[in-house]
């Protein structure tokens, strides 16, 4: 029986950005993960309201610029997370994994920078609340770089041993805004705990 | 029929009066509402039922653009009376806000302090020279016709003071100090109990309140402030020695003795109190002796340890307590 | 679009291959890792429902401890587990995903898909959602229910007065639950946003789709707050941080500000797809269209968003500034709004409508009643001053049960009994169905309407006996008599489920003349929904499509291919592969299980953990054997 039909045979079996379902989850989840910094940060000034004298200890300036050294790292990081994009769309997967290697070489710098934070830190977790929340803030966003990281070396790992569809051209792509709300998040822990020691 | 000593709408003070009467205007409102809605939702599907019985499944698509803008109209209409209705609403609920807030600037409030704990209620009168203060528990006594000023915290976890009669209910939460204003215009007994969740016996967390003439409540306030009354006789001279000498000291103060715990309810004028272990049971000296020997079966959970004492030594201990009046 | 072309021509019938492509393989290895959407769905729907009726259980033996004064039936320890495990039971082991699951099973059907975006993300969030529901009740079993309410107060819940392992269930079945929310969510968002069936547009989404997608929405924006609340209470208990205490410069109300930030949408999150239930069975009953469709449309997601402003109307009795309690008095008033003129879109619906008044109509009917004093006792609970009184009472425990059964159970039984036969094939007896349906009604306000005057009378929430002197005897008595003839009704509505899935009439595709796609396939739906995807030009395709209304062609059947749409308009965008059945997603829950329930027992159980999942997820992630024209390498 002869019927009307929309062909659709035609169309390609990908497609970049937001066309993609899959760029739709990594949008949700930065969402997530974002409502759940954002209340921390919340969560953290309405302690910071409650704590007489605020900090209780001193923050030493050596870790805020430490901190500031690490953000500047992420921000640099945006080129290459950029650029592994482009070369994504265009198909260059000799450039692709360049830029990924770049982007995952900063990245874990910038987390091994979070990690002598941490570790310089005058305080504990469980010293007091401002203690508890400076280490949720960092530690929380330290998961999300190290979730990023891992998702990267995933890639890597896949461009060197293969096989190589076409389709994870679409993957690299849809991923770099996973890339860019990691480096978004240590703007905004930097923002919350780190400029008010360095003006101070 | 439910106690009217601990009813939201038999009001005894201004407080507890102004709710009742907003809570009026919201109940007619909301009935002359459901009446309304439900009737045109009643006549609506009725219509509706018939036609699918006369006429059968008919179609779907069919769209009378008459009868379609007078629903529309018919929507936007109830949908601005809603509007009008719920701002008046809004407005009726924040004046009885700032009409509850009044008591707040009077000067000459009574001030008292209550601190939750699990599960009774510390009650502190104060006074500028500290020895003079009083402490009593599960028992508020205040003057009719004077602004009380409760100040109110907790020693654990939260709590939430309510006495349904006198006024909406607020939060004790450790750390934090709340405050609430009220005045009772009738003299008489009135009932509540902790409304916030707080363990094992919430249930059992019962506080009374006595609304009495103002010379009657100086009188009590003034015995309060007195310290315990000395052992009557060699019984109760006895019982004081057991007291002093077991744990109950641990947790127990009477004023004049040696005895300061500062843990469960201070015992100075204990006998004058109508119930035992915060409104459990009536201050019977059968159920005193059950309660210190034995607390967990009374009230299971609660943080009053047994207390194994010999036969002569709990007579003397319960005549001791039945003298501090 | 260039690529794409309306013509004549005749298919082939691919059938044989479409099976091939979408069946899931035999076995109980196949049945574990089946992907697909309605088989998932499936399974959230009956785990939610066993978990409705044990959480019933429990609310019966909570009415027979109450049912008059002194209770003994179960000690406070024994009935302080038994209503928080209740109230943990109902919001998180069944109103979230029962809706969720019925969102599942039914968006791919209504949007003519083929599976939701993605299918490996959907199994593993029923996966970590079942560990957490028996996590919980393993816990109540073995005597280490939670026992500081659904809502676990600090310090209460905290590590000084919350001793045991109890809290600790708590937190964990939280994260589970909210994993498994988020998954669904995040899934119901990519497959309505991007593979509905060409043509149809934004404006002809069918009504509970809208209402699932605006729910998932919130549950993206509203979870996050109860999973970092949970996460900062199980530290607390575990490595001793600070978060909530409130001598070392934190608050316990910070956690309520958390709690209640998330709790408040919740109750939306329950109650917005019920709208999308109401809607349908009342276009399909009614048989007529929905008055007012972008009306309806802006309501629920009015009431989503003025939502998220509210949670302080739980918090009235802290004693926060005047000024604020006022803002956000306004604010829940606001909600009746949207909801007020939704009812009304639904009279005029009604009015025009012809009414069929099946067992899912009556179940409307029910709602309608129930869920308009559900409402008005919400608009006096929103007043500061009334809820000083009532807060924390019986009578907001009528509230809250007309709002949440009467808003979101009713319609969910009507939906039960509308889309029985899609998912079963078979039909429901219609009059037990109609018997249950009455005995539900009245037994629900007989069991609640009394609780509105217990709490007037200065009855407590929460307690697990009183005394004789209160007078609270008789309502009490009455209320127990009430439940007993709900769960009569609840019993009456299982039995017929059970027995109808082998002896219920067959039921054909569409036994109701429904209105959308999901009624133009067969009942139930072959694992590839549609054996050729449909397109649409209205929004009641079932009643509207004409003869030569065209279906797709040129997806590929021999492998699971669906059709990606564009965001707006719908139209056929590119094609695009989506995963069949795997067992990948049920080892990553089960990692996800061992991190979560080891970190109640030790830190350490984190990074082992972490490291077990990133282990699950590449086996998940890594490639399969890809079909050669589609290796980078290999272009030219």
């Amino acid at each position: 029986m002869k019927g009307r039909v929309l062909d659709v045979t035609a169309l390609p079996t990908q497609a970049f950005g937001h066309r993609d379902p899959l760029w739709w989850a990594v949008i949700l989840l930065d969402a997530i993960e974002g409502t759940m910094l954002v209340l921390l940060a919340v969560s953290y000034f309405y302690v910071r309201g409650r704590t007489t004298p605020f900090p209780p200890i001193a923050v030493p300036h050596r870790i805020a610029w430490i901190a500031t050294a690490e953000l500047a790292v992420w921000l640099f990081s945006a080129v290459p997370v950029y650029a592994s994009g482009r070369a994504a769309i265009a198909g260059d997967l000799g450039r692709m994994r360049i830029h990924l290697i770049l982007a995952t070489a900063l990245g874990v710098i910038a987390a091994a920078l979070r990690w002598y934070e941490l570790h310089l830190l005058p305080f504990r977790w469980d010293s007091h609340a401002y203690g508890s929340m400076v280490w949720a803030l960092l530690g929380l966003q330290w998961l999300h770089q190290l979730t990023g990281i891992g998702e990267n070396l995933l890639y890597i790992a896949l461009f060197w041993i293969g096989p190589v569809e076409d389709k994870h051209r679409v993957d690299v792509e849809v991923s770099t805004p996973l890339s860019y709300f990691v480096i978004a998040g240590a703007g905004l822990v930097w923002a919350v705990i780190f400029l008010e020691v360095l003006l101070s | 029929m439910t106690d009217p000593r601990i009813s939201v709408l038999d009001p005894a003070g201004p407080q507890a009066a102004t709710i009742a009467s907003l809570w009026d205007v919201f109940l007619w409102i909301s009935i002359a509402v459901f009446v309304l809605v439900i009737a045109s939702f009643a006549v609506a599907t009725g219509r509706a039922v018939g036609r699918r019985r006369r006429d059968g499944d008919g179609d779907p698509l069919a769209e009378d653009p008459v009868s379609e803008r007078r629903m529309i109209r018919g929507i936007v209409l109830a949908g601005t009376v809603t509007v009008v209705t719920l701002l008046a609403l809004l407005i009726a609920s924040i004046r009885t806000g700032s009409a509850l807030a009044a008591l707040e600037d009077d000067a000459g409030a009574l001030h008292v302090r209550v601190t939750g704990r699990q599960w009774w209620w510390q009650i502190e009168y104060e006074h500028d020279d500290p020895p003079h203060s009083a402490t009593t528990a599960n028992e508020l006594h205040i003057p009719v016709g004077r602004t009380i000023h409760l100040e109110l915290t907790s020693a654990d976890v939260i709590h939430s003071f309510w006495v349904p009669s006198l006024h909406g209910k607020k939060d004790l939460i450790p750390g934090r100090i709340n405050r609430t204003w009220l005045r009772i215009d009738e003299p008489g007994e009135y009932l509540g109990q902790c409304a916030e969740f707080c363990g094992l016996e919430h249930a059992r967390m019962a506080i009374t309140v006595y609304a009495e003439p103002p010379e009657v409540f100086s009188a009590w306030l003034a015995h309060q402030r007195e310290p315990a009354a000395p052992p009557a006789d060699g019984q109760a001279v006895r019982g004081l020695a057991v007291f002093t000498g077991s744990p109950c000291v641990l947790c127990h103060a009477i004023a004049g003795t040696s005895a300061g715990g500062r843990l469960g309810p201070d015992l100075t004028h204990a006998a004058s109190r109508a119930r035992l272990a915060a409104g459990a049971l009536p201050n019977t000296i059968g159920n005193l002796a059950g309660w210190i020997l034995d607390p967990q079966s009374v009230k299971p959970g609660s943080h009053m340890p047994a207390t194994s004492l010999a036969p002569a030594d709990l007579h003397a201990l319960l005549a001791y307590l039945e003298g501090l009046r | 679009m260039t690529a794409v072309r309306e013509r004549e021509l005749e298919p082939p019938d691919p059938t044989a291959e479409l099976g091939r492509a979408w069946t899931r393989p035999a076995g109980v290895w196949g049945w574990l890792g089946d992907v697909d959407h309605k088989a998932i769905g499936r399974r959230y729907i009956t785990t939610a429902f066993v978990f409705f009726l044990l959480g019933g259980v429990l609310a019966l033996i909570m009415r027979l401890q109450l049912a008059g004064p002194n209770g003994d039936l179960v000690g406070p320890d024994r009935y302080d587990q038994i209503f928080t495990t209740h109230g943990s039971t109902m919001m998180f082991l069944f109103a979230v995903p029962v809706m969720q699951g019925f969102g599942v099973y039914l968006v791919p059907l209504m949007l003519g898909t083929r599976n939701v975006a993605f299918p490996r993300l959907n199994a593993y969030g029923y996966w970590t959602y079942l560990i957490g529901a028996v996590f919980l009740w393993v816990g109540l079993l073995t005597n280490t229910g939670p026992d500081a309410g659904w809502f676990a107060y600090v310090p209460l819940a905290g590590p000084e007065y919350g001793t045991g392992k109890r809290i600790d269930v708590w937190a964990q079945m939280i994260t589970f639950t909210e994993l498994s929310a988020l998954a669904v969510a995040i899934n119901l968002i990519a497959t309505t946003l991007k593979h509905r069936a060409p043509g149809m547009a934004l404006h002809r989404i069918p009504m509970f789709v809208w209402a699932s997608l605006i729910t998932s929405v919130m549950v993206v924006f509203a979870m996050p707050a109860v999973m970092l609340a949970s996460g900062m209470l199980a530290s607390d208990r575990l490595i001793a941080t600070q978060f909530f205490s409130a001598a070392e410069g934190s608050d316990p109300l910070l956690w309520q500000h958390l709690f209640w930030y998330f709790a408040h949408p919740e109750v939306y999150i329950i109650f917005v797809p019920a709208l999308g239930f109401v809607s349908s069975i009342i276009v399909a009953f009614a048989r007529t269209q929905l008055v007012g469709y972008t009306a309806t449309v802006l309501s629920m997601v009015t009431t989503a968003f003025i939502g998220f402003g509210v949670w302080v109307h739980h918090m009235f009795a802290t004693g926060l500034p005047q000024l604020g309690q006022s803002f956000f008095t306004a604010a829940s008033l606001l909600i009746a709004i949207p909801t007020g003129i939704q009812m009304f879109l639904w009279i005029a619906t009604l009015w025009r409508g012809r009414v069929r008044l099946a067992t899912a109509m009556l179940y409307v009917l029910a709602f309608f009643a129930t869920f308009l004093i559900g409402g008005l006792t919400g608009v006096m609970v929103a007043a500061v001053p009334l809820d000083l009184q009532v807060h924390d009472t019986f009578f907001v425990v009528a509230h809250l049960h007309y709002v949440l059964i009467g808003g979101a159970v009713f319609p969910l039984l009507g939906a039960v009994y509308y889309w029985f036969p899609k998912l079963t094939g078979r039909m429901l007896d219609e009059r037990a169905g109609k018997l249950s349906s009455v005995l539900v009604f009245v037994g629900f306000h007989l069991t609640f309407f009394p609780m509105h005057q217990l709490g007037l009378a200065g009855m407590p929430r929460r307690v697990f006996t009183y005394d004789v002197a209160t007078g609270w005897g008789s309502l009490n008595f009455l209320a127990t008599i009430g439940a007993f003839v709900l769960g009569l009704g609840i019993a009456i509505t299982l039995v017929n489920v059970v027995v109808a899935q082998w002896r219920g009439a067959i039921a054909g595709s569409d036994p109701w003349l429904g209105d959308g796609l999901e009624w133009t396939t067969a009942s139930p739906p072959p694992p590839y929904n549609f054996r050729e995807l449909p397109t649409v030009c209205d929004r009641y395709p079932a009643w509207t499509s004409p003869p030569d209304q065209p279906v797709v062609y040129g997806v590929r059947s021999d492998r699971p291919e669906q059709l990606v749409t564009t965001l707006v308009d719908a139209e056929p965008d590119h094609r695009t592969v989506v995963a069949a059945a795997t067992g990948a997603p049920l080892l990553t829950a089960l990692a996800t299980g061992v991190t979560f329930i080891g970190s109640i027992f030790t830190p350490w159980a984190v990074p082992l953990g972490a490291g077990l999942v990133a282990l699950g997820l590449v086996v998940w992630f890594w490639p399969k054997a890809p079909h050669r024209e589609e290796l980078l390498e290999a272009r030219p």
